[in-house]
């Protein structure tokens, strides 16, 4: 089966004389969507530190970080070079580089989700062995739900573009029209990437 | 049953437009056209500013007897919180971008659509559920005031149960708002056509780009706010809330640092308008075109570091109070640079005194109020005294009314021909003005001295010897008078749609592309890339009697694009 032309102009009214404008246009909608997601995080993370900074005392005997966030973070960090691999090997048209940084990726966005999962138990486990439950260890608790459950919610909306790219390069022959969204989907998983070492850094101030 | 034959015999330029396209519900719920769009955004926030119209006028109604008139304290709070964040989040800051902005940035552009047709829809559908929302707040009760302040808003013996609903349908219109702004930003920059560069764009263009980038940058953070206020609400989480552990001044930085900025969100589009219509209607080349230009991307920047003085009283350090008080001044420049500009553009134009030329006019007088009294308001020592009085509900409403919304209504009457194809009766549209002009000085003009003289703001009763009941008469009736004045708006535009004289390409004499298409544009707006000129220079049109509207001038080359009218096909 033939399949469809892969970037239709939108709505197929001609907004955009060619492709490649099209993906000019959608480089920017990404940049700004990313500049917009940038301060949503960032007024996340001030927020909860400034809390946490004005307040003298803070328990001791908070849970400690599950160890699985380790193993997540080491993922996630190989999911931003298997990305570079996969656009570098689309600049270099090789059809099975491509795949395989693409399948390679895909394992290891479910390694990390499946560890994020694993990490919510393990904290829930060490939550309800807590002793005392005072307002300060609210606050910490829920840092680490906040701040892990919003990031991975923003996984899950890359995980969908990460899935269409991998369906194609393995199901499908790879076109060149299918590089704009490579390259975006690879820009969001790096933004993905730099989002959680900051959560992870201020996880640890916590 | 009339034949494609006689309806274009009978309405001959009617045949292609954008209403006629496609037709059914279908067509319209599904559409990404981005002048459908901007309709549907249209209805729709009016009919929201019908909803926040009724809250005030339960409001104004009130205050007419010491005691208050029909509400019992508790309601009193609900109805002027409603009435606030109705029209806020559902009426100013949408009215103009993405209504107005979807329907005529794209024309005025020279391009077929937005960047993002398919966000776009989305966006409107996201302010939808957003509102569906806010509605079922109602229902709960709400009675925060629209700024949700801790405790208010958290405090279980006295927060109400609208508050979760109602925090989270600020969040979703936040959303809206956020990818409108994206989407604009991303048509300027990408989908000016050869000739249409950042110097010829109309003003309006300017100030919502302008407005876009603040959306982008700000509104998140009013998201993460709002969604950590309903994890606090939810869980008993103290971030905000005193009672356990949290800082409720931090949550009024993180509120002002999106609403500061948000006021701008609401007024720089209005200037945008201001300017086309002081232009157009004075059919004189706009005076220090780059000086508004700029002005606008100046008042994005500084709207970002003026927050604080929205919290001298709060406790904030007195070097800071100082701070924001002095950088709250320079705000003035940008915004009286753009006022020197208008009147110097009006003085020795050719003035037209059409409805949308009185809005344009009333919005100069309107913000120079509201503009100086919020320099009394960034006075740090003033300020102690006139914080929470009715001073700064009369500041506001003249910046957030007076101006923002005028600015609105005055673009609604400059381009309901383009909207509609329609004209709307001249004489109505100015009696309504001047009964508006009136009723809305009356109302708030009064407010002024209510504040100065120790009113404070959100009372549902007052002292009956404190000297305020008369103000409050007045303030009263002032508002009834511009009810009647928004019913008979209502009344002369909806006459037009039935009965109205078939409006002219360019009735006004604009010389902006959205003139140079047909009343209502065609579904794509150009059939051909039309040739971009300098969109101030009105000398090249002249009035014709045949189609009572302006034409290009014969004995000037026109640039390209064949000019229906002109050519007299
Ligand atoms: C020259 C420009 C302006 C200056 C210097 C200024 C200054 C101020 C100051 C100092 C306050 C705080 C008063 C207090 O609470 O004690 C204030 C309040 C306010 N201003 Fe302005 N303002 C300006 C323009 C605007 C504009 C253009 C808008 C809206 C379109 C606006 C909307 C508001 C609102 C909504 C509040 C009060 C919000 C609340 O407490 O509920 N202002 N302004
Ligand atoms: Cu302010």
């Amino acid at each position: 089966m033939p399949h469809p032309p892969t970037t239709k102009a939108a709505g197929a009214r001609g907004v955009y004389a060619t492709e490649a404008a099209q993906v000019r246009a959608g480089s920017l909608g990404l940049l700004l969507l990313l500049i917009s997601l940038a301060m949503l995080f960032g007024g996340l993370v001030l927020a909860v530190l400034l809390i946490r900074l004005g307040n003298t005392v803070w328990p001791e005997d908070l849970p400690h970080l599950p160890w699985q966030i380790w193993v997540s973070t080491g993922s996630l960090l190989a999911i931003s070079l298997s990305f570079a691999g996969a656009v570098k090997a689309a600049k270099q048209q090789s059809d099975v580089g491509i795949r395989i940084c693409l399948v390679w990726t895909g394992v290891l966005a479910l390694i990390f989700t499946a560890m994020q999962v694993w990490a919510w138990v393990n904290w829930s486990d060490q939550v309800s062995q807590l002793e005392t439950m005072t307002d300060q260890h609210r606050v910490a608790i829920a840092g680490f739900w906040i701040f892990t459950g919003l990031h991975v919610a923003h996984v899950i909306g890359g995980l969908v573009p990460l899935a269409m790219l991998g369906w194609y390069a393995v199901f499908r022959t790879w076109t060149n029209a299918r590089h704009g969204l490579l390259r975006h989907t690879a820009i969001y998983w790096h933004f993905l990437d730099a989002v959680w070492i900051v959560l992870l850094l201020a996880l640890i101030m916590l | 049953m009339t034949t494609m034959n006689t309806r274009s015999l009978e309405q001959p330029t009617l045949e292609d437009n954008y209403l006629t396209y496609t037709r059914g519900i279908m067509s319209w719920v599904l559409t990404l056209d981005h002048k459908r769009i901007g309709v549907m955004y249209l209805v729709s926030v009016l009919g929201a500013f019908l909803l926040g119209g009724v809250f005030a006028l339960l409001v104004r109604t009130q205050l007419l007897v010491p005691d208050g008139l029909i509400m019992d304290q508790d309601q009193y709070n609900q109805a002027f919180t409603l009435h606030g964040g109705i029209m806020v989040f559902l009426v100013i800051i949408p009215s103009i971008p993405a209504a107005l902005g979807n329907f005529v940035m794209p024309i005025m552009l020279g391009a077929k659509d937005v960047a993002f047709p398919r966000l776009n829809l989305m966006s409107y559908y996201l302010w939808v559920i957003g509102a569906l929302c806010m509605v079922y707040a109602m229902v709960g009760g709400l009675d925060t005031g629209w700024t949700f302040y801790t405790p208010y808003s958290i405090d279980e013996s006295s927060a109400m149960s609208g508050v979760i609903p109602a925090v989270t349908g600020a969040f979703i219109l936040g959303f809206s708002s956020i990818f409108t702004g994206m989407n604009f930003i991303v048509t300027i920059h990408r989908l000016r056509p050869d000739g249409m560069t950042w110097f010829r764009m109309p003003l309006f263009l300017w100030s919502i780009y302008a407005t876009a980038v603040i959306q982008v940058l700000a509104t998140p953070v009013l998201g993460i706010t709002l969604a950590l206020l309903a994890v606090e609400r939810a869980f008993g989480i103290g971030i905000f809330d005193p009672a356990l552990g949290g800082d409720p001044v931090l949550y009024q930085h993180f509120f002002w640092f999106y609403s500061h900025p948000a006021v701008y969100i609401m007024v720089l589009p209005a200037m945008g308008i201001v300017s086309e219509l002081i232009a157009v209607h004075s059919h004189r080349h706009i005076f220090g075109y780059s000086f508004i230009a700029w002005s606008s991307v100046a008042i994005a920047i500084f709207s970002f570091i003026v927050w604080g003085h929205h919290m001298f009283t709060s406790g904030q350090s007195q070097l800071m109070n100082v701070i924001f008080s002095f950088i709250t001044f320079s705000v003035a420049i940008p915004s009286a640079v753009k006022v020197f500009n208008w009147l110097a553009t009006m003085y020795k134009g050719a003035i037209s005194w059409n409805t949308p030329m009185l809005y344009g006019m009333g919005f100069i007088v309107l913000f120079l109020i509201g503009g100086l009294t919020g320099l009394y308001l960034g006075t740090l020592a003033v300020d102690i005294h006139l914080h929470d009085t009715y001073f700064v509900v009369a500041h506001f409403h003249y910046t957030m009314m007076g101006s923002a919304l005028i600015g609105f209504i005055g673009g609604l009457h400059h381009w309901w021909p383009k909207i509609t194809g329609k004209m709307y009766n001249e004489n109505a549209g100015r009696f309504a003005f001047v009964l508006f002009f009136i009723g809305y000085n009356m109302t708030f003009f009064t407010q002024f001295m209510l504040g100065s003289h120790g009113m404070p703001r959100r009372y549902g009763t007052y002292p009956a010897d404190a000297g305020f009941q008369t103000y409050h008469i007045i303030s009263t009736i002032g508002a009834y008078i511009m009810a009647i004045a928004f019913f008979t708006m209502a009344g002369y535009f909806l006459a037009s749609v039935f009965g109205g004289r078939r409006a002219a390409s360019n009735p006004w004499g604009g010389r902006s592309l959205e003139w140079q298409c047909t009343s209502p544009p065609p579904h794509d707006n150009f059939s051909e890339q039309p040739a971009v000129g300098d969109c101030y220079d009105f000398s090249v049109l002249r009035w014709d009697d045949a189609t009572n509207g302006y034409v290009w001038r014969e004995d000037i080359e026109h640039p390209g694009m064949t000019h229906s009218e002109a050519s007299g096909e």
